[in-house]
């Protein structure tokens, strides 16, 4: 019975996975000694499972029935710690868009069973990476979410992405209550590790200077059974954003090797092959690395719960050919490579070609799609790369198509604008005053029915807002001014806490948000390098539902599963979006760096003046004395002559007199 | 009743303000101006601490308001009563402050008078040009009106609804009480007036000299404690209703009082303080912020009491002149409270020794402090050691007519025992000296 259990799952699945760890030991070991030696390995090897696929071709017959027999009595104790039921999916959409770019998101979705954040088990991570599950487990991190992204995502003419994020970097996660350390001190180690993990400079956010905790716009976004899904307040909740971050192939690298089937080198397998050629993602204008971390539910009853991590890249590469109206890629043109062989971890890899242009444009591409789902009115292609036919063969999309000229555009152009666009401009000129515009555009489709707004904007404290200036007005004719739903204000403290301003809008038009601030006097150590370059003010944040008859025009990541398998096939999304507006540069009033000392110079000087004056006054008397003889200019001057002439003379004479001495010392 | 110049001047004075008040320009102008609208009494900042008392959202929660919650109170009753239209009680204010510096300038006079003719025993007979006369005082008073109604620095103040305005009311209230003798009254404005701003405080120096005299010349230890138990007394209560008002909660000591002890702001007003502060290097921060206050609170008061022990009025005036030069956040409307109060001085004008460079420099931080402050700000084409330039001139320029004022004090004290021939001194011409 035992040996048929271990021999089920031998052949289940993990052959894959524990080989390798099998064959890197020496034949000379003995059983016993094996065996702990293996324990051991197994327990500080389960990172990323890296060379692994590519080991597996391995022959087995070499050891012993005994040794396989204590192998495997290790091996199902450590299947059993982890779920059967860990998934890998691979998936890659794919949207050309209007202004002539074309929008790649590559999505990795690992599920796994929560079991792996317990402590004290040796754990088998199995497809999860182990550093990340030590940092959530160590900081009691509930989820979390991590973006990094360089250029702005430009809604009114791509529509909705998958997943927005801001310029710069952003997180913000949930911490589970009733632990030891306090949330703020989790959170400031979570970062910490974090930063260190992605290269990048998350560690400038540990303090509450750049961090604040919104009501309204950061719910969970994790899934728990019906039973758990107390309200959670916000003290367990912590966002940040640091606008000037600069995202680079150094936090991708680090990101790329999360995945399960990257390997070291240039042979990563499946979809993550595309990542191999990391200078060509970087030429591109929106470029966007995230990872999320949460818990769904396994089933529709939700009686448990499962950890997802979902690691997306998303790239918006301009695509046009040198043809008029013509765009042209290859995945090689893009990526550098191509799809080489398939990830066997993954249970699903697929790639999806959102054909929104297809009404205006006349497409080409190959090879043949395997088949094509409809989101709405638009038709989506996909290619299933598990499929047999693709076994062993590297697969390659190239696509091409041209713009219609026959089709009116003017219709067409009206529809594919998205339900919300959001711009946002600094106003006021001088560095002294200023204010932000947010203006919320909604289109004549939304319009129809009421939207309900969550506004969020996080403001450095050296811009000092003015609660009372805040304005909401409606973009219609009569600049109708309207009171926001609920309105959430923190007031910033110079050198301790952002300004965090959170509105609950409920509205049918578009609007226009408008308040004044105020730019703070730094002292001169407080200038970042290239103080007049600027200093940002991180994106507005604005979250909403959208109603279920309105999203024809883009896919909708749903909160059930961030995989997009079943966003796309699910009808019921449930239209949540969150958008990001355009993070502002604004100047502040600068002293001169070079001038500490003279400064202190001065202004001791000018309290030397007074002191000096008035300290003489209260200490002196006045009285009659003699009249000294008033010596006229002419005669000082010619004193002062004759001084510096017996003094020339003295000085001559010693000189000489030396000079004599040193002489006769000489002689 | 008042007589003719009287009525006539405070009808100038209100007519300039009113006039004023309708030219949006202008008082934009001066509403942002930072001479004349510190972080301390910005009434924006007022607004703003009004609103979110409004939405129960504690003021002293940010770094916006520096009010006390006695002040806001007070601020939050009248925005509500005028509904927003604040400007006529700050033209009120104003001209009640000009009117009440009239009256304690009358008084001044009129008592320096009375001491005068007193000591006349005293003085040498010689020195009678040096005399009060009753028609010099009579113009020195309608000066000091005068003074009050047009002086711009004054009128900008108003314009930019500082709150300035209505703790120079405090304070020539504070005046104005110690100049007849009330005691209680007197106590409770200088604790109000010194619980907002702190350096009022240092009045309490020449209040010890005023109120404990008992006969001609001797004081009465009692009477000095009396005052200072007193003040002990109403400053404990005041922090107390200031704690109850802001919910039975001590938030509102670090937005003002600490505020302004340690100097975080470094918004450019006239002082030294601001951009000191801001190339100031963080190890020797703490030693300049103490040695900077205690120079404005402690290092005058003793020295200055014990030279000034037998004119009381002139120390209050000296003492209200050097705070208001030396504070961590002063404005143009600290400057223009002592500046009004010159004219009773005027017969010691002859004994100034720099009034044209005080008066050259004084104009000169006037006219280009804005100029600076515009290409720094708005054009970019200068830096802050231009801006800082100009308030270094308006500084040593005040410092200079402070200390020359006080000469001259002494100078004509001196010579009004002695008189203005200059005796013989061991058989040779003789001549004044100062050592």
């Amino acid at each position: 019975m035992k040996i048929l259990f271990n021999e089920f799952i031998f052949s289940k699945s993990c052959d894959l996975f524990i080989r390798p760890y099998i064959f890197d030991k020496p034949d000379s070991l003995t059983d016993e000694k094996l065996n702990r030696q293996l324990q051991y390995d197994i327990a500080a090897r389960q990172g990323p499972m890296r060379n692994l696929s590519s080991k597996r071709n391995y022959e087995t017959d070499m050891y012993s029935s005994k040794l396989n027999c204590y192998i495997f009595l290790v091996i199902s104790f450590i299947y059993h710690c982890s779920s059967q039921e860990d998934k890998y999916n691979e998936e890659l959409y794919i949207r050309p868009l209007s202004t002539g770019h074309t929008y790649f998101n590559l999505l990795f979705t690992t599920v796994v069973s929560p079991d792996i954040l317990k402590s004290n088990i040796i754990h088998h991570y199995h497809l999860f990476p182990k550093v990340i599950a030590d940092i959530v487990r160590s900081n009691g991190v509930s989820e979390f979410h991590v973006s990094l992204t360089q250029g702005l995502w430009r809604y009114d003419h791509w529509g909705m992405p998958i997943v927005g994020a801001p310029p710069g970097a952003e997180i913000w996660a949930w911490f589970k209550p009733n632990e030891q350390q306090d949330v703020t001190s989790r959170w400031k180690s979570f970062v910490h590790e974090l930063g260190g993990l992605l290269c990048a400079s998350l560690n400038f956010l540990d303090s509450n200077v750049s961090t604040s905790s919104p009501n309204y716009s950061f719910r969970p976004q994790s899934i728990l059974p019906v039973s758990s899904t107390s309200y959670q307040d916000n003290s367990f909740l912590r966002y940040a954003v640091l606008p000037r971050e600069i995202v680079c192939t150094e936090n991708l690298t680090p990101w790329k090797k999360l995945l399960p089937c990257v390997a070291g080198g240039s042979n990563h397998k499946g979809l993550a092959g595309l990542l191999d050629n990391a200078p060509k993602l970087y030429n591109s204008v929106y470029h966007s690395l995230r990872m999320d971390l949460r818990q769904i539910c396994t089933n529709t009853e939700c009686t448990s719960t499962q950890l997802e991590l979902s690691m997306a890249l998303a790239i918006v590469v301009d695509t046009t050919s040198s043809k008029p109206d013509h765009n042209e890629w290859t995945f090689r043109s893009i990526f550098g490579s191509n799809v080489a062989q398939t990830c066997s971890l993954s249970s699903l890899a697929n790639i999806y070609v959102d054909l929104q242009l297809s009404q205006t444009h006349s497409f080409n591409i190959s090879p043949e799609p395997d088949y094509s789902i409809k989101q709405g009115s638009k038709p989506i292609i996909v290619y299933d790369l598990h499929d047999e036919k693709r076994k062993n063969t590297t697969f390659s999309l190239n696509c091409n198509y041209k713009k219609q000229q026959t089709v009116s555009t003017d219709n067409q152009e009206d529809r594919s604008s998205p339900s919300i666009v959001v711009h946002r401009y600094a106003t006021g000129y001088g560095v002294r005053d200023g204010g932000i515009k947010t203006m919320i555009k909604l289109n004549e489709e939304q319009k129809q029915d009421q939207i309900t707004l969550v506004y969020f904007e996080q403001i450095p404290w050296y811009f000092r807002i003015f609660l009372h200036t805040l304005k909401i007005t409606m973009l219609d004719n009569n600049r109708t001014e309207i009171k926001p739903d609920h309105l959430s204000y923190i007031p910033g403290k110079d050198r301790e806490l952002p300004y965090q301003l959170e509105l609950v809008i409920t509205t049918k038009q578009s609007i226009l948000i408008s308040f004044e601030l105020e730019m703070v006097f730094l002292k001169w150590n407080e200038f970042p390098p290239d103080p007049n370059h600027g200093f940002y003010i991180p994106s507005a944040v604005i979250s909403t539902m959208l109603s279920s008859n309105n999203k024809s025009n883009n896919i909708l990541r749903s909160l059930q599963s961030y995989s997009l398998n079943q966003s796309l096939s699910s009808a019921a999304s449930d239209g949540f979006v969150r958008l990001y507006s355009e993070s502002l540069l604004v100047n502040l009033p600068t002293p001169d760096f070079s001038m500490p000392f003279n400064v202190i110079c001065l202004g001791c000087t000018a309290v030397a003046l007074a002191f000096g004056g008035l300290h003489n006054l209260t200490t002196k008397e006045f009285t009659f004395g003699e009249k000294r003889p008033r010596i006229p200019f002419r005669q000082r001057l010619e004193d002062l002559r004759f001084r510096v002439i017996a003094a020339r003379h003295a000085l001559a004479q010693r000189v000489f007199r030396s000079n004599q001495q040193q002489r006769e010392h000489v002689e | 009743m008042p007589d003719t110049f009287e009525s006539t001047y405070v009808c100038i004075g209100l007519a300039v303000r009113v006039f004023l008040f309708f030219q949006t320009r202008i008082r934009n102008y001066f509403e942002e101006s930072g001479e004349f609208v510190t972080p301390l009494n910005s009434w924006k900042r007022v607004i703003e601490g009004i609103y979110l008392r409004k939405r129960d959202i504690s003021p002293f929660a940010g770094s916006i308001v520096h009010e006390t919650p006695l002040s806001l109170f007070f601020y939050s009753k009248l925005y509500a009563i005028t509904h927003g239209h604040v400007e006529g009680l700050f033209i009120a204010a104003d001209l009640l402050t000009g009117i009440l510096t009239y009256r304690i300038a009358k008084r001044v006079l009129k008592q320096l008078f009375n001491e005068e003719a007193t000591e006349k025993s005293k003085y040498n007979q010689e020195s009678q040009p040096l005399w009060l006369k009753k028609l010099n005082i009579q113009k020195s008073a309608y000066a000091v009106l005068l003074c009050c109604m047009i002086n711009p620095l004054s009128i900008g103040t108003c314009l930019a609804k500082s709150s300035l305005v209505f703790h120079n009311l405090l304070l020539t209230i504070t005046f104005y009480f110690f100049m007849t003798y009330q005691l209680l009254p007197f106590i409770v404005t200088l604790c109000l007036a010194s619980s907002i701003s702190v350096y009022p405080v240092v009045l309490i120096a020449p209040a010890l000299l005023q109120f404990s005299k008992s006969g001609a010349n001797n004081r009465s230890i009692l009477r000095i404690f009396l005052v200072i138990i007193l003040f002990a007394i109403v400053s404990a209560g005041i922090l107390a209703l200031n704690f109850f008002l802001n919910h039975k909660s001590w938030s509102f000591i670090e937005s003002t009082y600490s505020f302004i002890f340690h100097v975080p702001d470094y918004t450019p007003n006239i002082g030294i303080f601001w951009y000191f502060f801001t190339e100031m290097f963080d190890h020797f921060r703490s030693l300049f912020v103490w040695t900077f206050q205690m120079h404005v609170l402690l290092l005058y008061l003793l020295p200055f009491t014990i030279r000034l022990r037998h004119d009381p009025i002139f120390l209050f005036w000296l003492l209200c002149a050097i705070f208001c030069t030396f504070k961590s956040y002063p404005a143009y409307g600290d400057a223009a409270f002592y500046f009004n109060y010159l004219p009773i001085w005027s017969f010691l004008f002859r004994y100034v020794r720099h009034s044209l460079i005080i008066i050259c420099m004084v104009f000169v931080a006037l006219i280009m402090a804005p100029i600076t402050w515009y290409l720094w700000i708005y054009t970019g084409s200068a830096n802050a050691n231009f801006y800082f330039a100009m308030t270094m001139v308006f500084n040593v320029a005040q410092t200079f007519l402070v200390s020359d004022l006080f000469y001259a004090y002494l100078k004509r004290k001196f010579l009004l025992k002695n008189g203005l021939t200059i005796p013989q001194v061991n058989g040779f011409e003789g001549q004044l000296e100062f050592n």
